[in-house]
């Protein structure tokens, strides 16, 4: 091979190498603008995206240094800023400038610009901005605008290479710098719709608070003039009564006590169901007679403790023509206050009972699943709406239309499910970290609240058989207690 | 991009091993900034970055990387690297980082005359 051959060969050679390492190192950039997304994009607070931005700036460039700053013109207060390799003196003085008003760099800094100090006609005219970038051995600055109010720029020190700023290089930064522009706004946008939710919550909850009072303050007031009329009933009863032949039939004060004892009974129930609100308000337990004293944590056998309860519930409901089945683990038990177990299993089993027509079956499972040990009340009865689910734990709701299923005494059918069983067990569950969810279907025979179950299976027009009402619709009620990782189940 | 980052600190000789499992990014530099203050608080003078070779290292890794760099120049440290893939050592050389720090093939060849 010739000289001149070799060379040539030899020129050859480093174009093509040469050629391989812009290739790789355009490569490189673009893999650069993918990732910025990734590192930024999802970020919700101003500092963290510019931190991120200088420094895939910093990296992509091999840059020795590099400063990033946001100046919100509007307050006059710096919003943020950050520096790599820089003195942090020169940085403070930067932003103490600003925010005493001199706006001066911030006003000159509205292009890309590069600092040649090998070149004076560069400087010429525009001295203070070059001595700023000269302060901060920064050789490339880039305007970084959100808004007009909220401005600033970036910039970068000596590449680490020795190479200058490419006209690529530049336009590379601009669009960086556009990226991390846009993921401020978005983050400022999400921040500003994040308070603006906050702040609709407070006025929520202070409203709430506000009908919780008014509804304590009628609750109360309710209290003493219907104790009156109850007294004054009596000593009139009594007094006409001991006339002969009596002026007022026996049933007109009948009628009179039992309407007065419902209005008495609404009282109660509304008063209960404020206090239930005020605990869960303040994640506090029921202010109830019971409940002041403090909590007693027991190990419960849990399939005994459910059979007795179970038990005595059968008891209460009597009357009622319902199978019951208990089911489940036998070996299970769980460290809970004993009295609060029972009163969420009696509220379920009666909720349950109210709304399960007689001839029809409710059952009770034990078990437990993972790190969970699971009581479920399953009732076979008429269920629950779509629309009732949605407010079903809070406290006012009745799961059967009050208008259409006549007042009842407890643990008959349609005696209302008391919404506030179920609203003191979310308050239990949510001091004594259990969870109580429902599912349920309601009757396919009577889809609307409006529509009514005779409260017998016999006697329903659907069905044919004891089954067909089984298989119509019910409702599962399931507490979950979270089992101590130690325990060894 | 694998936000986890694993970095132990190891001693051989004189010289401290932080070892680097999982990408290096602007988000996971930290631990590497603090493993590094960590041993220059301890004194050390000799530091061998070892990387995974399975790891991503992004431009906002190569920036945590620089500034220990440049640091280490301050503090009178000599900081060595090892288990880099291929691309990445082309990449730090692109980048100007090799003038700063030298790049081994092993980490036998990188504690050979520290």
């Amino acid at each position: 091979m010739d000289d001149e051959t070799f060379k040539n060969a030899k020129d050859s050679s480093q174009v093509e190498k040469h050629s391989q390492q812009e290739l790789e190192k355009r490569i490189f950039h673009l893999k650069t603008l993918y990732d910025l997304i990734q590192e930024i994009g999802y970020l919700r607070e101003t500092h963290e995206i510019t931190r991120n931005l200088l420094l895939m700036m910093i990296g992509n460039f091999g840059a020795s240094c590099g400063f990033i700053f946001l100046f919100d013109t509007g307050r006059g207060k710096m919003d943020t800023y950050s520096q790599r390799g820089l003195p942090k003196e020169s940085v403070d003085i930067f932003s103490e400038k600003l925010e005493l008003g001199d706006l001066t760099w911030l006003n000159k800094i509205t292009q890309i610009e590069t600092l040649d100090e090998s070149n004076p006609a560069q400087t010429k005219g525009r001295e203070e901005l070059f001595d700023l970038l000269s302060s901060f051995s920064l050789r490339i600055w880039v305007p970084f605008n959100i808004d007009s109010n909220l401005r600033g720029g970036i910039g970068l020190g000596d590449k680490l290479s020795g190479d200058p700023y490419s006209s690529d290089d530049q336009e590379l930064l601009v669009t960086m710098a556009h990226q991390g522009a846009v993921a401020v706004e978005n983050a400022k946008l999400q921040q500003a719709r994040i308070e603006a939710l906050e702040q609709s919550k407070k006025e929520l909850e202070k409203l709430s608070k506000a009908k919780s009072k008014a509804l304590d303050h009628l609750s109360h007031e309710l209290r003493t003039p219907l104790s009156v009329i109850q007294g004054n009933i009596r000593i009139l009863k009594r007094k006409i009564q001991a006339q002969t032949p009596p002026l007022v039939r026996e049933e007109v004060f009948e009628s009179l006590e039992k309407n007065l004892a419902r209005l008495s009974d609404i009282q109660q129930e509304t008063d209960q169901i404020i206090r239930s609100y005020q605990a869960l308000e303040t994640n506090q337990r029921l202010v109830e007679s019971d409940d002041s004293q403090s909590s007693s944590l027991e190990c419960i056998d849990l399939y005994p403790f459910t059979e007795q309860i179970l038990e005595n519930v059968k008891k209460q409901a009597i009357r009622r023509e319902i199978q019951f089945h208990l089911e489940g683990d036998e070996g299970l038990d769980m460290l809970m206050d004993p009295k609060i177990l029972e009163d969420i299993l009696v509220g379920l089993l009666k909720n349950a009972i109210e709304n399960t027509p007689d001839e029809g079956m409710i059952r009770v499972i034990l078990e437990q699943k993972n790190q969970w040990i699971q009581v479920k009340v399953v009732d076979f009865g008429i269920g629950i709406t779509k629309e009732n689910q949605r407010r079903l734990f809070d406290g006012l709701f009745h799961t059967l239309d009050t208008e259409l299923y006549v007042s009842k005494k407890p643990y008959e059918f349609g005696a209302g499910g008391k919404g506030l069983d179920l609203l003191r067990a979310r308050v239990y569950g949510q001091r004594f970290k259990f969870d109580v969810s429902v599912g349920s279907q309601r009757c396919i025979r009577i889809p609307t609240d409006q529509d009514l179950c005779p409260g017998r299976i016999s006697t329903c027009p659907h069905c044919r058989v004891r089954e067909d009402c089984l298989n119509s619709g019910g409702s599962t009620f399931c507490i979950s207690f979270s089992v101590p990782e130690d325990r060894g189940y | 991009m694998n936000k986890d980052i694993q970095v132990s600190i190891s001693q051989k000789d004189d010289v401290s091993i932080l070892q680097i499992k999982g990408d290096v990014t602007a988000i996971t530099g930290e631990p590497i900034e603090e493993a590094y203050q960590k041993v220059t608080t301890a004194g050390a003078k000799k530091i061998l970055l070892y990387f995974d070779k399975d790891g991503y290292i992004n431009s906002g890794g190569i920036a945590i990387l620089i500034g220990i760099a440049s640091e280490s120049r301050k503090n009178g440290q000599t900081v060595r690297m090892t288990g880099l893939s291929g691309h990445f050592q082309k990449i730090f050389n692109m980048v100007g980082l090799t003038k700063y720090t030298e790049i081994f093939q092993t980490e036998e060849l990188a504690l050979k005359d520290f």
